[in-house]
Parts: structure tokens; sequence; C-alpha cells
């Protein structure tokens, strides 16, 4: 019998080992610009599922998401540049950063809903933006931080792939093993019913807190990692336009699907970096391509792909029943 | 000389909250009736801008033709934005915010990209009208005749918008149709109608407010992105939907900011915001909103 379960194992995560097996062989014969791009979609992969978590789980839209990502790049390169801490702090330094920034402003925000939480948390991100566009003795405002030094052995491209990509992998287990246990649970129960939630005894905002809070630990971590792929911090990674592009990622690829923002983030990072070599209206594009997702596919490619396969699946079992 | 540097302070700044809240307005408008974040109110704003642009060089820059374009440029954009309302918009009002919001960010993006492919890259002016090419004496200093224009043309237009929300019967139905949607609806009135028309109303303010900017400075395809997070940050401040709270919080934001460049130079744009997280933390539903429920 356990040999059965394990062949279960492999025939149900067929796909995802064929995904994964080809990621880890990815580097050996693609180009240097591919290998940057392939790291550049794994960490916004990382951001977009972060946010998942308060937009899909927790149903909040989120418009001030942007803020942690930002807060946890500076936080590594602030920590490296102007306090000379070695790298593995500044790394690590960076979610917790972070997560300090979601424990506050979540602290105000997750007590509202709809619209009113949306207002709150971009408020709050725009603050946060400000300061860093503005404070130059700290972040040197407007012209960023650039310069970032990465140990020898993340220099080259191939190492950072790898090591982006193992970081990916582990936090997509946490967060998955983390919507599975009962607090995750608890959190999509308030999604689906707050009130009875309520009446049943649990605390509804300690919950959605937590959420936050641990929402903002791993886009801290995003932030971080980008920075150091770029060697560079700007404020405009703060910026609400940005907060605005991860939702539009959550959405464009499913929120109701665990790996949906994976493929919102690497249909939109492809799409901006292959409409751009064409032409200058990059944005027009992209504008038309909300108005279209919004009015056709409310529950993203994912959503549209699962409800394909629900349907085959009722139309092969029907007759069965019949 | 210190007490005039104060009053052209306070005067500059009074422009800059009139310029404010106009692109404020309209936002606070469409929110409180229609419930939707509308961030393409800063497309709307620049699109004013640019159609003014347009207009008063077609004219060839005359006092007429600056009339005639405060006249046109307004309601075209707001036509063409009516028209957007009946057929992206209105099927979504029902549905979750989140649609709402993503929609008007694209079209937000998307009139960014609109303007740079029919005005060009190159940041534009529009002609001062020949009547304003002068300075008036405020206490026997000048201070431009354009300013005092447009700060005479704020308080007209919130006393417009005011009389047409309270004292009209467009204004009461609009009213209702916010209160309550199905009773206004099972009342016999056409509730989409009534929503075109307020987005068409907001949009007609932004619009004006873009209008009126056009002969002051450049402009920028960028610059809708900005004024719309200047007029989030002026409505949350306020109280989601209030008219006269959105005149005082773009007072309050305008002037915060000249006195501010006085004191701290570096921080002038920041002081914008420190209101806002100050209100957001003592009052989250702004200066004359409602209170939210808090669960």
């Amino acid at each position: 019998m356990p040999q059965k379960a394990k062949k279960g194992f492999f025939t149900r995560n067929l796909w995802l080992i064929i995904v994964v097996a080809f990621f880890a062989v990815f580097p050996l014969w693609s180009p240097v610009i591919w290998k940057h791009l392939a790291t550049e979609i794994f960490i916004i992969a990382l951001f977009a599922m972060s946010l998942n978590m308060i937009l899909g789980r927790g149903g909040l839209p989120s418009f001030g998401h942007a803020c942690f990502y930002c807060v946890g790049g500076y936080t590594t390169a602030i920590f490296t540049m102007k306090l000379h801490l070695p790298f593995s702090v500044a790394i690590l330094s960076a979610p917790v950063v972070a997560a300090i920034f979601a424990a506050v402003i979540g602290f105000f925000s997750v007590r509202l809903t709809g619209i009113h939480f949306a207002i709150l948390t971009l408020g709050f991100s725009q603050l946060v933006w400000a300061v860093a566009h503005k404070w130059y003795s700290f972040t040197k405002g407007d012209d960023g931080i650039t310069g970032i030094p990465v140990p020898a052995g993340l220099g080259k491209i191939t190492a950072y792939y790898y090591f982006v990509f193992f970081i990916l992998i582990i936090c997509l287990i946490l967060i998955r093993v983390i919507q599975n246990s009962p607090f995750g649970n608890t959190v999509l129960a308030i999604r689906e019913n707050r009130e009875r939630v309520t009446f049943s005894g649990l605390k509804v905002w300690h919950h959605l807190w937590l959420n936050f809070v641990v929402a903002g630990f791993f886009a801290g971590l995003a932030g971080s990692l980008l920075v150091l792929l770029n060697r560079a911090v700007f404020p405009d990674f703060g910026y609400w336009t940005k907060s605005a592009a991860v939702v539009l990622m959550c959405i464009f690829g499913g929120v109701g699907v665990f790996i949906g923002p994976i493929i919102g983030a690497a249909a939109i990072t492809l799409l901006e970096h292959y409409i751009s070599i064409y032409t200058f209206y990059w944005q027009l594009a992209l504008g038309c391509l909300i108005i279209l997702l919004v009015i056709a596919l409310p529950g993203g490619i994912s959503g549209y792909i699962q409800d394909r396969l629900r349907q085959r699946e009722e139309k092969r079992i029907t007759p069965e029943v019949g | 000389m210190t007490g005039w540097v104060l009053m052209s302070q306070f005067l500059s700044g009074l422009t800059t909250a009139m310029i404010y809240f106009l692109i404020a307005a309209g936002l606070t408008l469409i929110l409180g009736v229609l419930k939707i974040m509308n961030f393409a109110q800063g497309g709307i704003y620049m699109l004013g801008a640019y159609t003014c642009y347009t207009f008063i060089k077609a004219f060839g820059g005359t006092n007429s033709g600056f009339w005639l374009t405060l006249i046109i440029a307004p309601i075209a954009v707001a036509a063409f934005f009516c028209i957007l309302e009946a057929l992206l918009m209105r099927r979504f009002y029902e549905k979750v915010a989140l649609y709402m919001l993503l929609l008007t960010y694209g079209i937000l993006i998307a009139t960014y990209d609109m303007a740079r492919m029919i005005w060009g890259w190159i940041i534009k002016t529009a002609p001062m009208p020949p009547m304003f090419q002068r300075p008036v004496a405020i206490f026997g200093h000048p201070f431009p005749l354009y300013n005092v224009f447009l700060i005479f043309m704020g308080f007209f237009m919130f006393f417009l918008i005011w009389i047409v929300i309270r004292k009209t019967a467009w204004g009461k139905t609009m009213r209702a149709a916010a209160d309550d949607r199905e009773m206004t609806a099972a009342l016999g009135i056409n509730v989409p109608l009534v929503f075109t028309s307020v987005f068409g109303l907001g949009a007609w303010i932004a619009a004006m407010g873009g209008a009126l900017v056009a002969p002051m400075g450049g402009m920028a395809a960028d610059m809708g992105i900005d004024a719309g997070i200047v007029a989030f940050i002026v409505v949350v401040i306020a109280g989601l939907g209030s008219l006269p709270g959105a005149l005082l919080a773009a007072f309050i934001c305008g002037e915060v900011q000249a006195f501010g460049i006085l004191v701290l130079p570096e921080f002038a744009i920041a002081f914008m915001y420190l209101v806002l997280v100050i209100v957001l933390i003592v009052r989250p539903w702004g200066l004359f909103g409602k209170p939210i429920t808090i669960k």
C-alpha cells in the first residue's frame, strides 16, 4: 500500500516536478538576459504570492503592498551601505523590518474592509514612499541607493538565480503550509463569512492582523532579493502604481488558485518585457489588457483553466451517473 | 517685508489649494454617490489640461478663445468619460470593489499613454490669455492676476457644485441614489442614468481643473498620476464624499505645503502625507466623514 501511495504522489505532482526540474536546469543553456528575467520573475512571483495572502485568502483589497517591498529593499540597502553589516544580517533583517511595518500599518487597517481598507493601506504606503523620496540624508531621496555589494559567491547571475530559486521554493512551501494550517483556514473562513467566525468565538482581527504581518514579511524578503539583483533601490519601489501593478498580477493570474499569482507575475513581466520591445506605449497596451481582463476573465487565467477542467470533469462523470 | 513673504506664501498656497480642490471635488462626488474609488480622476484632469491646450491653440490664444475653451474643453472630456462609464463601468457597481479599482486604474494608465501618443512626449505649455498677462497689486506688491482668477474660480466651482447637489432636483435624485439605490430605482428613477450623469459631473469638474491649470505651467502625461494621488489624499483627509471637507482639506494641504517650504524645503511634499497619516490615525474616517464601523 505505501508503494501505491508513493506512486500516487508522483503522478499527482507530475507537472510540479516537471516545472521544478525545468527551472533547475534552465540556466545551463540559457543566455544571461533570460536568466536575469527569470530571476526577476521569481522575485516578483514571491511578491505577488505574499499579496495574495491578504487579497485572495483574506479577501481584503490591499493597495499599499509595495510599501513592504520598498521597506525590505531599503533595509538591505541601508544595512549594507550605511551600517556595513554583513550580507546575511542585511538580507535576514529585511523581512523582519518589513513585518514590523506591516504590524503597525495592519494594526490600523485590518479592522476595515473593502474600499476603506484599500484607501488606508494606500495612504500609509504613500507616506512611506514620501519619506523615502524626500529624506535625502537617510535614503538618498530620488537618486536611490546604488552600488550595493553582493558577496563574491552570488555575484554571478547563475549563482544568484539558484539562490533566489531555492528561497522561492522554501517560501512557497511555507506559504502552502500556513494556508493549509488551522490558522490559514480560519483566515479563509473570515473571508467567506466574517460574522459567523465572530460568533464562533474567534478574534477576527487578530487572525487578519497576523496574516497581514506574515504577508509583509514575505514582501520584504522579495524586495530585498530584488535590490540584490539590481544592486540598487529607488523610492519608486513603493509608489502606488507598483502596488496597483501587483494587485493586477494577482487578479490576472487568479486569486482563487494557489499558483495563480505566480502565473500572473510571469505573464505580466514577460508581456511588459516583450511589448516594450515593439512599442513605447506599453502602458496603453496594459490598460486595455486590464479592461479586457476585468470584463472577460474575472477569475484570472488559472481560474478560467480550472473552470474549464471542472466542466470537462463533469462532462466525463455525467454519463456514468445517468 | 516678512509680512509680505507670509502673505505671498499664503496666496500661493491658496492657489495650490484651489487646484487640489478641483481635482478632489469630482473624486469625492463620485466616491460619495457611486461608492467607487476612481483612480482615473487624475487622468481626466490631465486630459482636461491637454484638451484646453489644443483648443486655446486652435482659437489663436485670444481672450474670447480662452473663455470659449473653458466652456468647450471640460464638456468634451466629460462627454468622453460618460460614454466610457456607460460602456465599461456600469456593469461593475454591484460587484467586488477590487474590479472597479483595477478598471479605473487601467483607464488611468491607458489615458496616460493616449496623451503621449496624441500630444507627444515634450512638455507643453498653453499660452496665457492676453487679459491675464499682467500682475495685480495686493498691498502694493505685484501678484499674478491669473492666480487671483484661479482662486476665484475655485470658490465659484465650490458654490456651483454645492448648489447643484443641495438645491436642484438633479442633486436630490443623486443623494437619494447614493443613500439607497434599490429604493430610488423602485420609485421609477433611472438609476444608471443618474450614475452616468454624476460620473460626467465629476469628470467635468476634474477636466475644468485641468483646463484652468493649463496656462499656468508645463503639462506632461504623468501629471495625471501625481494629481490622482493628491486628490486621493485630499479626499481621505476630508472624509469620503464630503464636499465642504474637500475644500477645507485642500486648503490645509495647499497651505501646509506653501509654509512647509519656508520651514523645511526638503520635506515640502511629505508634509501633506504627514497630515494624511495623522488624520488616518486620529480620525480614520476623515475630518467631515461619518465614522466607519470598526470591528
